[in-house]
């Protein structure tokens, strides 16, 4: 029971790269699950090529291409689509009392999850990654640079882990909520605000650009997708940096909240 | 004579359900208001992004903030009602799989209807507060418009809930599909909520045919932009083949359905 306060951050890494693997092997192996995402995928992409193709076609004045809009889309539905479903694991975990279960093996609870829900949202990665590059290509070609999906895969991966981290914390609020679909869905509504889901940072007013600046939404969507707006390579390595810190900042408050949940389970047994 | 008692039967007992289920999703309250509040603000929160496009943009193929307000009222609450009063859709491929059908057959009742009332999901209704909201805030809750959105949810609804049938059902003849008929009905819930003057050709037949996001959208905004008794007909005679569709589809599956073996109780 004391190992599982000791080990509240992952100290033991070859058992959660084990747990990658078999995460990752499990992933794979739900092709149905797979497809049903990369055709929801799919149906965005095309009405957004659509909404874009009119609206550009009646307005001049936005400074990008249909091409560049869609890009900026199908990099951002990349990142948001890629995530697991973990806090629908943990839910569940922590309603039946299985987290319980989990006390006495020698691997924090909440990394152990971390670390399922990173398998299986590398293989989402490449596979809805894959998937979005052939499609928006179809499309709409290339985008105009095409250095920008490198700088997307470079900060798309740290916003991966911003948007696990997330997750894994709304998980974690299961044992006081009980319910953690209301808290997952206005995360996510605030991502898509936030973050700039669908329309990029530059057409909105300036005062809600700079509430979202401050907030790790800002990095996690718009700060992978803009580099196909305008790439900079300059703003590339400073987003990274922003994005390491949310990671530090949430990793931090990932390890005092796994404190709390166990000390709560030992203390209540539930 | 026979028919119409076996449908007054049916529809009595069809309401009979939906009150059971609504008494027992407003027995744990907590549950109930919260998921319900949240699901409103969590619709309302995502229509911020359409007041920051019309800021920039000023309209959609005639479509305005006003319009897109609409479309969003009518999706909502034809969506909320499908999943608060008739949510074991969402199921039903999964009760196929699993040979849960077992516990409705038993009974002398229709089993879709039983199937489909069976589950009432309480974030539903927050969905439908929304749509209220919504309608209002798009200026079209006026008493000239009122009935037309009344008419428009109940065959958005009839929609929703005859095309996942039809969905769901690919499970007799395709084993495990519920998440690809899930993933469907929520291309279908996609679909809605974008404004449909953006398409032409060959994806408006689609619409209207395959994914009919135009009987739950567009045609119920271009009802509220100006009532014309053709566009209403179209509606109507469109949800009235979607639910007959549903229902045939489903009984011919029936015929290939195998029993569970399991043992269950419906209290």
């Amino acid at each position: 029971m004391g190992d599982a306060y000791a080990v509240t951050r992952p100290r033991r890494p070859g058992k959660y790269r084990a747990i990658v693997a078999v995460a990752m092997r499990q992933t794979m192996s739900q092709r149905g699950e797979l497809l049903a995402r990369v055709l929801f995928y799919y149906a965005l992409l095309f009405v957004f090529s659509q909404l874009w193709k009119v609206v550009l076609a009646l307005d001049s004045t936005l400074p990008y291409s249909r091409a560049q809009m869609l890009w900026y889309l199908a990099i951002t539905e990349w990142v948001i689509l890629s995530l697991p479903d973990l806090h629908v694991t943990m839910e569940k975990d922590a309603r039946t009392g299985d987290i319980a279960y989990g006390l006495p093996r020698p691997i924090s609870y909440f990394w152990s999850r971390i670390a399922e829900g990173a398998g299986s949202h590398v293989v989402r990665l490449i596979v809805i990654g894959v998937a979005g590059c052939v499609a928006a290509t179809a499309l709409v070609g290339l985008p105009p640079d095409p250095a920008a999906l490198w700088a997307a895969l470079a900060t798309g991966v740290l916003a991966s882990a911003i948007g696990l981290l997330f997750i894994g914390l709304i998980g974690l609020s299961g044992l006081w909520l009980g319910d953690v679909a209301p808290a997952y869905w206005i995360w996510q509504k605030l991502t898509f605000i936030l973050g700039g889901l669908i329309l990029p940072m530059q057409i909105y007013p300036e005062w809600l650009q700079t509430i979202a600046e401050w907030t790790p939404f800002h990095s996690m969507l718009y700060g992978v997708a803009r580099w196909t707006l305008e790439l900079d390579v300059g703003g590339v390595v400073r987003t990274m940096g922003q994005q390491l810190g949310w990671i530090a900042l949430l990793s931090t408050v990932a390890i005092w909240a796994q404190a709390k949940a166990m000390r709560r389970i030992e203390e209540r047994g539930e | 004579m026979r028919t119409v008692n076996t449908l007054k039967t049916l529809t009595a007992f069809v309401l009979a359900m939906i009150v059971t289920n609504i008494k027992a999703t407003f027995a744990q309250r907590g549950a109930f208001w919260t998921q319900a509040s949240f699901m409103m603000l969590n619709n309302l929160i995502f229509c911020v992004v359409w007041f920051i496009f019309f800021a920039r943009f000023e309209e959609i193929r005639g479509w305005r903030l006003e319009e897109l307000l609409a479309l969003y009222a009518v999706s909502a609450f034809s969506f909320g009602a499908s999943v608060a009063i008739t949510g074991g859709y969402r199921e039903l491929a999964r009760m196929i799989v699993d040979g849960d059908l077992d516990t409705f057959l038993t009974q002398p009742k229709n089993p879709l209807a039983q199937a489909v009332c069976s589950r009432s999901f309480a974030m539903g209704w927050g969905d439908m507060i929304s749509g209220v909201i919504l309608l209002v805030m798009s200026g079209y809750a006026t008493l000239q418009h009122l009935p037309i959105f009344v008419v428009c949810v109940l065959c958005g609804w009839a929609i929703m809930v005859s095309t996942a049938i039809v969905a769901h059902s690919m499970a007799f003849w395709l084993g495990p599909i519920t998440e690809l008929a899930r993933q469907f009905t929520m291309f279908l819930v996609t679909f809605s909520v974008y404004p449909q003057s953006i398409y032409s050709g060959w994806v408006k037949v689609l619409l209207f045919t395959v994914v009919p996001a135009g009987f739950i959208g567009y045609l119920p905004v271009q009802l509220l932009i100006e009532f014309r008794w053709t566009i209403l007909g179209a509606l109507v005679a469109g949800t009235v083949a979607y639910v007959l569709i549903a229902g045939f589809v489903f009984s011919r599956g029936l015929r290939r359905y195998e029993s569970g073996n399991q043992i269950g109780l419906r209290v």
